[in-house]
């Protein structure tokens, strides 16, 4: 069971003067119960890359199936491949517009057709997995903290019941520790076996939550692996359009001018190794 | 020397119109011609709230908020405002309004009535300040995300506004769009604009000449970001921030003794500091 990206090409605007390639050749296997993240800059293709996910765009060429249903051959399944993929977009809480919390989460479910009286239970039940309590229902989601609404965003695509979350960077705007909350919501999801696709270009959160890893440049895959893979490769070679961050930058440049330290990511590990080159 | 102020808040609350409850409350803080200053806090903590009374976009429910003298109540006090600053907020694309990059820059003299020979010369050097220069005939939708925000910093410098406000002006950005923002901004300061940068990224404050933390619509701490971060990090957790990792390099190297702390957290400034 996952979704499955085969060698895709996406190209916008083919034939006209604003041709633009998004994605060429780009693979990507993600299964349920498994964190997997997309990390590149601006205009690196991640975007285009999770729009793939729930077929809102098709790819110019190559193949994508979620649970073995191939997106291309069987249009007619569309609509069941969007129930599977959720998928929610950056700065989802821009779309909030019931006017209570309970309308806002019972949308989705209502739109696929569930039943009128499910519906409740799969508020109660998306409010809880996005740890939101029962007291939320009947607020007006407009007058939350930034957090809070994206959470409220996140369980309406919650209750619709997905096997797959799809979150075009997820963390863009929130503090320290919404940040944290969000990180472990997404990884209590995965935990009872929902595939996550988290798409950012903060490398470092990248590296702490997920299970494997893609580095997209210039809309091809540069690198894919767990996150250890990924940090050996990219202590050893630059990646275009990739920022090292800052620690792994500030033990590299110590190395460089002789000083003994590991090009480490952790900031514990290099205040040791220093202290030890000091003799401290 | 005189420092002269330039924005100042007495006693500022605010209340938004149906909320029944405080955003700001008893806000008193002066912003200094030519200072750096960085307005920290979580998410709701009222920092875009107090980032739209420097311009007048708000104007306080209790007490006053002078802008350059003028208080903000009356209409002249709102006029003068928008003069003395601009604000730069957080998603560039709602900030763009011209299809090409110099008429976007142009934009916002225009409207002040400025003479175009004038138009000119302020669209020329916003373009260079911000390094958009040979952009300039380029069509706004082909810019990257860092560009487009760098845009925006230049139609707001080109009205020559004496304060520029930054309303979480990085956080649609990628590392590399927040390192050409943060370059233009120090450029900015060096040359004397008084800055004031609205931000939970505690990594864009390093250059910053003072800091204030907004918890539950309050100040409650107000000093420069290194004693900040040598000394505050157990309450940072409580207002919702977090030291960056390089920064938690930078302390554990200043509390073994290993470098003195004077200078700030970044990075040139710690290799020079360990291997001068």
């Amino acid at each position: 069971m996952s979704i499955v990206i085969d060698n895709i090409t996406h190209i916008y605007h083919r034939g006209t003067p604003l041709e633009t390639v998004a994605l060429s050749g780009v693979s990507l296997v993600v299964d349920r119960g498994e964190w997997v993240s997309v990390v590149g800059h601006t205009g690196s293709g991640k975007s285009t890359l999770a729009q793939h996910m729930n077929a809102l765009l098709l790819p110019t060429e190559g193949h994508v199936s979620v649970d073995g249903v191939g997106v291309e051959e069987n249009r007619a399944r569309l609509r069941e491949i969007r129930r599977k993929v959720g998928l929610v977009f950056q700065y989802p809480e821009q779309q909030i517009f019931e006017e209570t919390v309970f309308e806002e989460i019972a949308f989705g479910p209502k739109n696929w057709g569930v039943p009128g009286d499910e519906i409740p239970e799969r508020v109660t039940e998306a409010l809880s997995l996005a740890g939101l309590g029962e007291t939320f229902k009947e607020l007006s989601p407009f007058h939350l903290s930034g957090g809070e609404k994206r959470r409220v965003a996140i369980a309406s695509v919650l209750a619709v019941r997905p096997d797959y979350l799809v979150l075009d960077e997820p963390t863009a705007g929130l503090d320290a520790s919404g940040k944290r909350e969000l990180c472990d919501l997404l990884h209590g999801l995965k935990q009872k076996g929902t595939g996550i696709v988290h798409i950012t270009h903060d490398l470092e959160l990248a590296v702490s939550v997920s299970d494997r890893i893609l580095v997209l440049t210039g809309g091809k895959s540069r690198l894919w692996g767990t996150p250890g893979v990924i940090l050996e490769e990219l202590t050893e070679r630059e990646v275009p359009g990739l920022v090292m961050p800052p620690v792994p930058l500030f033990s590299g440049r110590l190395r460089e001018l002789g000083m003994d330290v590991p090009v480490t990511w952790n900031a514990e590990t290099l205040v040791g190794a220093i202290e030890r080159c000091v003799g401290k | 020397m005189t420092e002269k102020v330039i924005v100042s808040f007495e006693n500022v609350s605010y209340t938004y119109p149906g909320s029944g409850k405080f955003a700001l409350k008893g806000i008193n803080l002066e912003v200094i011609e030519g200072e750096w200053l960085a307005v920290l806090g979580a998410n709701g903590s009222g920092k875009s709230t107090l980032a739209r009374h420097f311009n007048a976009l708000l104007v306080p429910t209790q007490g006053a908020c002078l802008v350059g003298g003028s208080d903000t109540r009356t209409v002249e006090g709102q006029r003068f405002a928008r003069e003395m600053a601009a604000i730069v907020f957080q998603n560039p694309e709602n900030q763009i309004v011209a299809a090409i990059v110099e008429e976007d820059v142009a934009f916002g003299p225009e409207n002040l009535g400025v003479p175009p020979e004038e138009i000119k010369r302020r669209v020329e050097r916003a373009l260079k300040e911000t390094g958009l220069t040979d952009l300039a005939g380029k069509p706004t939708y082909a810019l990257s995300g860092g560009q487009k925000q760098r845009l925006a910093v230049a139609g707001a410098i080109a009205m020559q506004p004496p304060c520029l406000v930054l309303d979480e002006a990085t956080s649609m950005l990628d590392p590399s769009g927040r390192q050409e923002l943060q370059q233009v901004l120090w450029r900015l300061h060096s040359e004397g604009m008084t800055l004031v940068s609205i931000t939970h990224r505690m990594e864009e404050i390093l250059r910053c000449d003072r800091c204030v933390v907004l918890n539950g619509g309050s100040i409650v701490w107000e000093g420069s970001p290194l004693v900040l971060f040598r000394d505050e990090d157990q309450r940072l957790g409580q207002w919702g921030l977090e030291i960056p990792p390089l920064v938690a390099v930078w302390k554990g190297l200043v509390e073994s003794g290993i470098i003195s702390g004077e200078a700030p957290p970044v990075l040139e400034e710690m290799v020079s500091a360990l291997c001068p």
